[in-house]
């Protein structure tokens, strides 16, 4: 999505599309393309470009746990709504909401998605 | 890519390295790190972890210890930083492995130190022991009473009037070491002599021959019948004579026995009225002399010299004179 500057109404229309991601335990996440395409992995699975079924449907089946997927879901959010930011705003630090337990876990899919 | 640099944005940190801190932090909590990890993911967490941390997530899976050398060195380093400095200077080979190195330096100085406080403990104890031996104990037993001075001796420096009493007493009883002894002659008879018999305390009878020590020992030493203690009276004191013969022609009667004692001797120097009487009667005993006719003057004489009795007493020892030092005492 950085890489887009020239956007067209239809790429921006497109953007706001809500893609969902699934888990393994039976959650849904529903996000905007734009924040998916956040995580490079789901760039790639959601591109236009590719001849994924998910790039159709919209739909990104993630092999990972329903809390995993909620909090690589929040942090996505969070990358696309301060990576513009300018330098003097605060920003919240996102270290506090990553829960310990998970951490490990979240490590291994935060890798595997590149987030 | 770590950073996600933007035209004007800023660098968020990654998921990866929010979660690699996440669990640096919290490292201590995590049993063990399960398999297939890729080492510069869990690198991190690695450098984060205490020695037993680490010793604990090599035995649960083996292949994490493959790329710890380096960090095992570092603990190595952080803990034993004089050892580590010999293997620095190549005093030493670098073992081959370093976390062996650091267990069992380890065990060697624990057990260092252990023998050092087990010796400390142990000498500690010791003072403890000899200082419970010394310790004022409780217990319901009396102590054996110390005489640290022979026995008999006062445990106070005595009065004057406490000494004349106490010599006066010991004089009637014949304590055993007494510094009085009678000649044979002046072994106690018992004279016939009722007026003697009477000594100022009433209550008293002829026969007893030992008074208890009281404040009337003058009673009993009547009895005993220091006949010739009597006659003392010339050599002790200059009047002496004078009353004496005054003193030997009143010959009192029973009863006045009785009040001559209570009557103050005039010219008495000090010792107290019961008390002169018998003061007379021993003082002069050094100088015996028997006389049995006056066997009766004695006792009767004794309580009519009462003043003269009283100027006659002569402290036996300096030390109960009470005259001028230059002044010869008639002991």
């Amino acid at each position: 999505m950085s890489a887009d500057v020239p956007m067209q109404g239809d790429e921006r229309d497109r953007m706001n599309e809500w893609v969902r991601l699934t888990s393994t335990d039976g959650y849904d996440y529903l996000v905007r393309r734009k924040v998916a395409m956040c995580s490079g992995t789901l760039k790639n699975m959601l591109s236009s470009e590719s001849s994924f079924s998910e790039a159709l449907s919209n739909i990104c089946p993630m092999n990972e746990r329903g809390i995993i997927v909620e909090k690589l879901s929040e942090y996505l959010i969070y990358k696309s709504t301060y990576e513009g930011a300018k330098k003097n705003e605060d920003i919240p630090d996102f270290q506090e909401r990553v829960q310990p337990e998970i951490s490990l876990e979240l490590l291994v899919a935060a890798d595997y998605y590149d987030a | 890519m770590s950073y996600d640099i933007d035209s004007g944005g800023r660098r968020i940190p990654t998921l990866v390295q929010y979660c690699q801190r996440v669990a640096s932090a919290n490292v201590e909590s995590i049993c063990s790190l399960g398999e297939g990890w890729r080492n510069d993911l869990i690198r991190p967490v690695l450098e984060s972890c205490t020695p037993e941390t680490l010793q604990r997530f090599e035995d649960a899976d083996p292949y994490i210890a493959n790329d710890t050398q380096d960090i095992w060195k570092r603990l190595f380093l952080k803990e034993f930083p004089i050892a580590a400095h010999q293997y620095e200077s190549n005093a030493l080979e670098e073992p081959e492995s370093w976390r062996d190195e650091l267990f069992a330096l380890r065990d060697r100085e624990h057990a260092k130190l252990n023998a050092l406080s087990n010796r400390l403990k142990a000498s500690r104890q010791e003072e403890e022991e000899r200082k419970r031996e010394s310790a004022i104990k409780l217990t319901d037993k009396v102590p054996p009473a110390k005489r640290s001075r022979p026995w008999g001796a006062p445990s106070q420096p005595k009065t004057l009037f406490q000494k004349t009493r106490s010599e006066a007493s010991r004089l009637s009883k014949g304590v055993l070491g007494s510094r009085i002894t009678r000649p044979a002659f002046q072994t106690r008879r018992i004279v016939p002599n009722t007026a003697s018999a009477k000594p100022p305390p009433p209550s008293r009878t002829a026969s007893s021959v030992k008074a208890p020590s009281s404040a009337q020992p003058s009673g009993s030493r009547v009895v005993v019948r220091s006949v010739p203690v009597v006659h003392r009276p010339p050599p002790p004191s200059k009047q002496a004579s004078p009353m004496l013969t005054e003193s030997a022609s009143a010959i009192p009667t029973t009863s006045d026995v009785c009040s001559i004692p209570a009557s103050p001797p005039p010219t008495a120097s000090s010792p107290p009225p019961p008390s002169s009487p018998p003061e007379t009667l021993w003082s002069p005993l050094p100088q015996p002399q028997t006389q049995s006719p006056e066997a009766r003057s004695p006792p009767a004489r004794a309580p009519g010299k009462k003043n003269p009795g009283a100027s006659l007493f002569m402290p036996k020892h300096r030390a109960y004179s009470q005259l001028p030092r230059g002044v010869q005492s008639k002991s």
